[in-house]
């Protein structure tokens, strides 16, 4: 049963989940409420960069546009927010299905391309609804809107407590997580990943490779739009600024530090980003061209990110136990 | 006849791959295109799979027009093709690779939850297949990993996997050694009669001991079909394509 403790990677990846989820307590033992934020803000983001990831480490579509899901996700608690209607289902109902929505009819598009097409279409796919949202004045144009009240769920969730907040975003990253688990290896997960090798032999293999990736890109961007949901609730602001490109490239950044290869890897490469940022820029106000550094040093010189590492190191380790393994 | 192509045309700007090209395959029987580089051997086999498209002409499998067929469904009516740019999933284990065409036989994959690890069956069926072309050994080896030989071995394996009625063979036995070769065609000779195989080779000793029936493709066009004593001794044959071999 806990065989898989024998690798390096799940055991660092189980301290990191058993750090986050004891986590409050240390913030309130310690009382720095701003850490618990901080927290919050990593996991939601994690929840977007191992979507992303479903589709570029497992599929292989480069997007550049991922952020516009953070933003319809958000807009779709501000939105109604704005009118007076602060039901939870009815915005996470939203968030689903209008995110769902928005990638089924751009992915139907994009998937038509390839490479570097496919990258740019996202973009400019994102870059519209961005666009769209900046012209809306009844919501706030460039200003966007501020959110008096978090989604409501008829009593059963009260998210306004910042604690309920973060262990809900985290039961839903874990949930997540073992879902993405599940997927990887299923029948689906399988086709996703020969494509993302090969889909000309895929499709001589006989499968319908448009619509398993357009199923894919669907299951990715609804799960970012539920990001947005949370990112909307959490920051009780929402602006166009949200889909904007640059945060689209910041998750691109996330899942490669994380490494892309695994299911966990974005999550760390999420934490990571975030503190790194966090700590420099509160040390000078140069830090962006120091984090810029750091990023670039990553990718160069940190193939396959932070699960890269773990995975080799475990290998190194196995191989200094049993150094001749002669048979 | 099971396969019957009627003057199909595909030209590459200025460059005729195929013109007005005519070839029937009969069933169960070994068919064999030979001609010089560049004929238009692998652009006939593409538009037989579908993955690319004919400026015009018709491809009738199994009295079916399948010409506005896409790849993926003429799999599904008994059309599988290997190729002759290896093109397996490098990084996927042996088993893993014949599994995704066990898996694509099977019906649909909008399947999210079971591990296909989990699945006995799938996984005989797919070790049946590596033994078969004598991949057996290799069942958990990365396919990226092992020697050409093998890669292209289990190249063909991926295309019997999906128990065709009609087996596209592009060059089988390219880039392999001498040995390597001689393998692949017992391998392939053990499936003579059973199966109903189209082969593109340049080795002509493989040829003649595999095919029941030979055509030669030169510049777009077949210039000749027959059986290997007609084609040998077909002048036209020995003038643009053989002569050059012996002279
Ligand atoms: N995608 C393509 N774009 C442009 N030209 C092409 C393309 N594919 C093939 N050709 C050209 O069409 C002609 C036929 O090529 P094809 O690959 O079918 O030949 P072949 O008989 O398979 O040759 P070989 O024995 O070397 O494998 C060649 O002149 C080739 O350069
Ligand atoms: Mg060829």
């Amino acid at each position: 049963m806990f065989k898989f403790l024998e690798n390096l990677p799940a055991r660092v990846y189980l301290a990191v989940t058993a750090l986050l989820a004891v986590a409050p307590l240390l913030v309130t033992l310690g009382s720095q409420p701003f850490y618990l934020d901080l927290l919050t803000r990593i996991l939601i983001l994690a929840i977007a960069a191992v979507s992303l990831n479903l589709i570029i480490g497992f599929g292989g579509m480069i997007s550049l546009g991922h952020a516009a899901f953070i933003g319809i996700g958000a807009y779709c608690v501000g939105i109604p927010a704005h009118y007076d209607i602060f039901n939870g289902f009815i915005h996470l109902g939203l968030a689903i299905s209008c995110s769902a929505a928005f990638a089924l009819i751009t992915g139907a598009i994009s998937l038509r391309t390839h490479g570097l097409y496919f990258i740019m279409i996202t973009l400019a796919f994102a870059q519209m609804l961005y666009f769209t949202f900046v012209s809306l004045d009844e919501y706030g144009a460039d200003d966007g809107l501020i959110i008096y009240q978090r989604s409501d769920f008829n009593g059963l969730l009260n998210l306004e407590n910042p604690t309920t907040l973060y262990y809900t975003v985290l039961v839903t990253l874990l949930g997540l997580l073992y879902l993405m688990h599940r997927l990887v290896h299923a029948r689906f997960g399988r086709v996703i990943i020969g494509c993302k090798h090969n889909e000309k032999r895929m499709q001589a293999l006989g499968f319908d490779t448009y619509r398993y990736k357009l199923t894919c890109y669907v299951i990715s961007g609804t799960i970012c739009g539920i990001a947005g949901f949370f990112l909307g609730n959490f920051t009780n602001f929402i602006s166009p600024e949200m889909m904007d490109w640059t945060h689209s490239g910041e998750l691109i950044f996330m899942i490669v530090i994380g490494g892309t290869a695994g299911i966990f890897g974005p999550v760390v490469g999420t934490a990571f980003f975030l503190l790194l940022e966090e700590m420099l820029s509160g040390l000078t106000q140069y830090w962006q061209l120091i984090f810029g550094l750091v990023l670039i040093l990553l990718v160069v010189f940190g193939k396959g990110g932070v699960h890269g590492l773990l995975v080799w190191a475990d290998t190194r380790q196995t191989a200094q136990a049993q150094p001749e393994n002669d048979s | 006849m099971i396969l019957k192509v009627e003057n199909l045309n595909k030209s590459f700007g200025g460059i005729l791959a195929s013109r007005n090209l005519d070839l029937q395959v009969e069933e169960h029987e070994v068919h064999a295109i030979v001609g010089p580089n560049g004929g238009g051997k692998t652009t006939l086999m593409a538009q037989l799979s579908g993955l690319s498209k004919p400026d015009s002409g018709k491809i009738l499998f199994k009295d079916r027009n399948i010409t506005p067929l896409s790849t993926h469904k003429r799999v599904h009516i008994g059309l599988a093709s290997s190729f002759q740019i290896t093109s397996i999933i490098q990084s996927m284990t042996m088993l893993d690779n014949i599994l995704l065409a066990v898996q694509s036989l099977q019906g649909h994959s909008y399947k999210f939850w079971a591990p296909v690890s989990g699945d006995a069956g799938m996984r005989e069926t797919a070790l049946n297949v590596l033994e078969n072309v004598g991949l057996g050994r290799q069942a958990d080896t990365v396919a990226g990993k092992s020697s050409h030989g093998e890669q292209r071995q289990l190249e063909i394996a991926m295309a019997l996997a999906l128990e065709p009625d009609l087996l596209l063979l592009d060059e089988p036995t390219s880039g392999m050694s001498k040995e390597e070769s001689g393998e692949m065609v017992r391998l392939l000779k053990k499936m003579k009669g059973e199966k109903t195989i189209l082969l593109i080779e340049h080795d002509l000793d493989a040829v003649f001991a595999l095919a029941d029936t030979t055509s030669v493709l030169v510049d777009g066009r077949i210039l000749a079909t027959g059986t290997a004593e007609q084609i040998r001794s077909n002048p036209k044959v020995q003038q643009a394509y053989l002569g050059e071999e012996t002279a």
